[in-house]
């Protein structure tokens, strides 16, 4: 009988265990990078960059950020006022407010964010340790990435963001601008044919760093319709050979400039150091041979159109009327990007957001 | 007696000639290194059409793109000079100062040459925007390199003058002075934005692409000047090597001497750095490998050095190139990857004899 408990006892510690594993495995099969978002009675429920599902109970009213590209969205939202923390790189989404800054964009100070008492954390997974994740999180603080840093991710993401902030209809507003305008790239480029689609140099800030298939710039290039030169480096950011470049002789170049250079970028009108950035660029040794070049395909894209989540579709525009003007040459980019700030914003667009620009 | 003078002449034009030969020896694999070098790179210009390209300046070839010329002209060629004229100048720098300071130790950026330029052009990275009055343009991240290379050394002089004068004082003002501004690099890092940091880093790990007409005709300058003080001094750095009493007792200008070493070997590595970033290893090694080779008389060590040096840098940067090409791996890793085996293996054989 003492036998007969035991095998008993043995058999429904398995099911306990094999049940707990098929649920475990259902709680983490939502995997890294599907952003999901859902409201139920009990709260909202949303799945971040990383794969994790963050619940609670009542959108977000107070919260630290350490992650730049949150602040735009979070405008987007009217929701500046839950911030009271933030990194040093994030800027001061209510300039009104003297936000505290808690610490270096990359190093989360713990000790700070206790003491502010937020409901949640916003910060990039890779500068969160497991360690200090676990301290939060016990003194009730979430711990959210929702990186804002793939713009193949951006609808997901913002859609997300939506939820937790208690904005769902903006959010959706912005994928609805967002996808009219990604479906107008696959119309305008359906019958361009694989053989047919134009090769792109893509440049990042550093001169020569370019990106592989694995890196965010590819993104932006896929959403445009072009192919990467580089997508098969092994490295992430390659730096690449010059004269390489050149054989390979790309049909377009896009080189991204950083707002942190002060020539490109919201409020910023002097078109005289764009010009001069651009001369410079394509006055390379032997640039005046490529094709790119000769056909007045290169263009520089301002960092807020190049890797933002709200500004990336523009900056997609940009690309694939770059690589494709008899397609889109009934596109006005501008026109739409100030149809996308008036969405999101209510104001008008100020500033150089690509060089050079052809209506 | 007379015997043993002829026997001690024949043994002193011996090694003389040895001297000679060893130098015309690196001369010439220099010029075949920079031959293999120019026929290898990314781009599917090989032997045969760097062949075609020269023989198209002489005789029109039909066959040659205008890319492929520009390839060969514009791309790998400034290359291999920048990087035959730094190599030449780091190991040079590296040289004298091991010499005037008689410590094998000491390289161009023990006294903290590296570190301010790395400051200077830190400031120049990040906070470029706000320099834009200055209509430096290109010349922006060189100029500031090169202006806090020349201030770093200036004030490791100025705390060593004010102390007691002495070598070793020099080179303790040196590391300090040099810690301060790699501190103060890690707090422009530290303050930087994201998007910055890339360019600062890569800089930091030295790159020999891109350099200016102007900034090899610079390096071309100073490396000649500097080389020609370097052979007309070459006896009064003999005689300092062995220090600075027996130096004044046989009438040497001490002084003068060590403030020109000091000034030359300051330039030789701003100008260097100023171009090309923080490319370690050159100057520490490439002096002791040319003195382990060919002995410490500066007449035959600084054309002795100057070629190893370039050698050991183009040879790197050739390697850096190709090894997994189109990407190019930073000429410093691969300087220190190849240079410290070889740099081991001569220790060993030397100290096994």
């Amino acid at each position: 009988m003492k036998n007969n408990q035991k095998r008993m006892l043995k058999w429904m510690s398995c099911m306990v265990l094999l049940g707990a594993m098929v649920l475990s495995f259902g709680g983490c099969s939502a995997s890294q990078g599907e952003t999901k978002a859902a409201d139920s009675k009990d709260g909202i429920t949303v799945t971040d960059t990383m794969g994790r599902e963050i619940a609670i109970e009542k959108p977000l009213e107070k919260i630290v950020t350490y992650n730049s590209g949150l602040t735009d969205v979070l405008v987007m939202f009217g929701a500046e006022g839950t911030v009271i923390g933030r990194g040093d790189s994030v800027p001061n989404p209510d300039p009104s407010v003297d936000v505290p800054t808690v610490g270096k964009w990359n190093e989360p100070n713990i000790e700070a964010i206790m003491e502010l008492k937020p409901e949640a954390v916003f910060t990039y997974a890779a500068n969160m340790t497991p360690e200090n994740e676990q301290l939060l999180e016990s003194a009730g603080i979430k711990c959210i990435y929702l990186e804002l840093t793939d713009v193949s991710k951006a609808t997901e993401e913002v859609t997300a963001l939506g939820a937790l902030f208690g904005n769902e209809e903006k959010a959706a507003e912005f994928v609805k601008f967002h996808d009219k305008y990604a479906e107008l790239i696959e119309k305008k480029l359906k019958n361009v044919k694989e053989e047919d689609k134009a090769s792109i140099y893509y440049e990042g800030y550093t001169d020569y760093k370019s990106v592989n298939k694995d890196a965010g710039g590819q993104a932006l290039i896929a959403a445009a319709g072009g192919i990467n030169i580089a997508a098969a480096e092994t490295a992430k950011y390659p730096e690449i050979s010059d004269e390489w470049v050149l054989e390979r002789n790309p049909d377009a170049i896009v080189k991204l400039v950083s707002s942190t250079k002060k020539i490109m970028g919201f409020d910023l009108t002097d078109e005289a150091p764009v010009k001069a950035f651009f001369d410079t660029l394509i006055a390379r040794p032997s640039w005046s041979n490529l094709a790119a070049v000769k056909d007045g395909k290169v263009i520089l894209l301002s960092s807020d159109v190049g890797t933002t989540a709200l500004g990336s579709i523009i900056g997609e525009l940009y690309l694939a009327k770059t690589m494709y003007p008899e397609q889109f040459k009934d596109v006005d980019v501008n026109k739409v990007h100030q149809e996308l700030q008036t969405t999101l914003y209510g104001d008008d667009l100020v500033g150089i957001f690509a060089y050079p620009t052809k209506k | 007696m007379e015997q043993n003078i002829d026997q001690a002449k024949l043994n002193y034009m011996n090694k003389r000639s040895r001297k000679i030969l060893f130098v015309l020896f690196l001369s010439i694999a220099l010029v075949m290194t920079a031959v293999i070098s120019i026929t290898m790179g990314a781009s599917s210009v090989d032997l045969q059409t760097v062949l075609q390209v020269i023989g198209d300046v002489f005789a029109r070839n039909d066959a040659i793109t205008d890319i492929q010329r520009d390839i060969v002209f514009k791309i790998r060629l400034p290359r291999i000079i920048t990087a035959i004229l730094v190599g030449m100048a780091l190991s040079n720098a590296g040289l004298l100062m091991q010499g005037i300071f008689q410590n094998p130790l000491v390289s161009p950026y023990t006294l903290g040459v590296s570190n301010g330029a790395a400051f200077g052009a830190s400031l120049a990275i990040i906070f470029g925007a706000s320099f834009s009055f200055l209509n430096f343009g290109q010349f922006l991240i060189p100029v500031f390199a090169f202006g806090f290379a020349v201030l770093t050394m200036l004030m490791v002089y100025g705390v060593a003058k004010a102390a007691s004068d002495s070598s070793s004082t020099l080179i303790l003002a040196g590391v300090a002075i040099g810690y301060l501004f790699s501190a103060l690099v890690s707090l422009v890092k530290y303050l930087s934005d994201v998007k910055d940091l890339p360019e600062l880093v890569f800089w930091m790990m030295g790159s020999l692409s891109g350099v200016p007409m102007a900034g090899i005709i610079i390096m071309l300058v100073a490396i000649t000047v500097t080389m020609i003080l370097m052979m007309w001094f070459a006896w009064d750095l003999n005689i300092m090597s062995a220090g600075e009493e027996t130096a004044i007792s046989l009438g040497v200008d001490y002084k003068k001497i060590k403030m020109m070493s000091f000034g030359i070997s300051t330039l030789l590595t701003a100008v260097a750095v100023a171009f090309t970033g923080v490319i370690g290893f050159i100057g520490l090694v490439a002096p002791h490998v040319t003195k382990m080779l060919i002995g410490n008389d500066f007449r035959y060590a600084v054309p002795g050095s100057a070629l190893v040096g370039a050698l050991l840098l183009l040879t790197a940067d050739t390697i850096g190139r190709n090894i997994i090409a189109p990407t190019q791996l930073p000429v410093g890793i691969v300087t220190s990857m190849i240079g410290v085996p070889f740099f081991l293996y001569l220790i060993v054989r030397k100290r096994g004899k």
